[in-house]
């Protein structure tokens, strides 16, 4: 499943919850991306759908039909505003967002999105993520050495 | 989106070199996992990866550099990284691993 839907500010997508989907979603962010003519950090912006679509497939229930992810993107004046939901059992994401030893396996995702988004914030739950960029807004920051 | 694709040259003299095309994401990292280990098969302590086709690294494909850094590391050898564009290098160096194995334009 991959049900797009346009809105007044951007697009929605329902998708089944499988990597290859995650191709599909950037290739349609990238399209409509070439479209934007504000100072909007592509690379940046296709990181962070990438590590929130990537975090809800691997950890947001089970991969497959029966778990879709819910996207939401929204362009304004100033930037987009990027909301990905799951229906997995959330978790706690503030304990991962700066804690990264540099050669693990693993773990990059969360300090990824952190690093190249202006606003991160999961819901209480831990599994409806909102992320913010800014046209214009600074470039993207280096992870803390822990 | 660029289809992902790996093209590999080693010779007697000099230190493989892995030249990927397209993204290297979690839906492709196992393959490209698959052909380092080919090239580091037999004990090679030098290896290449040339980025020069490549547009987006995600999590899932920067932890193959990782592990092929720890193996090279490990035989006391080194990983290098050349034709990343300003984005990828900036990737690199965000996330720290810049300081682990060299990258270059």
């Amino acid at each position: 499943m991959f049900r797009i839907t346009d809105t007044s500010s951007g697009f929605r997508v329902q998708m089944s919850s499988r990597l290859d989907l995650i191709d599909r979603a950037d290739e349609l962010l990238a399209q409509r991306l070439l479209s934007d003519t504000s100072n909007l950090d592509a690379f940046a912006v296709r990181i962070l759908l990438r590590e929130a679509l990537l975090n809800a497939v691997l950890h947001g229930g089970r991969q497959g039909e029966d778990s879709p992810i819910d996207l939401d993107v929204a362009f304004d004046a100033d930037g987009l505003t990027l909301t990905v939901a799951d229906r997995g059992p959330g978790f706690d994401w503030r304990r991962r967002l700066d804690r990264l030893d540099v050669l693990a396996d693993g773990g990059r995702g969360i300090p990824l999105m952190g690093i190249y988004a202006d606003e991160m914030q999961y819901d209480s739950g831990g599994n409806r993520l909102t992320l913010r960029k800014r046209a214009n807004g600074a470039g993207a920051k280096t992870l803390q050495r822990t | 989106m660029e289809d992902f694709w790996i093209m590999a040259q080693s010779t007697a003299t000099q230190a493989p070199v892995v030249r990927p095309a397209g993204t290297i994401t979690a839906l492709n990292a196992d393959e490209f996992r698959a052909a380092l280990q080919e090239q580091l098969a037999d004990g090679a302590k030098d290896l290449t990866i040339d980025l020069s086709d490549v547009d987006l690294i995600d999590s899932r494909g920067l932890a193959v550099f990782v592990v092929c850094h720890q193996t090279l590391l490990a035989r006391g050898g080194t990983l290098t990284v050349l034709g990343a564009d300003a984005n990828l290098k900036g990737l690199f160096r965000v996330i720290r691993l810049d300081e682990h194995f060299r990258v270059l334009d």
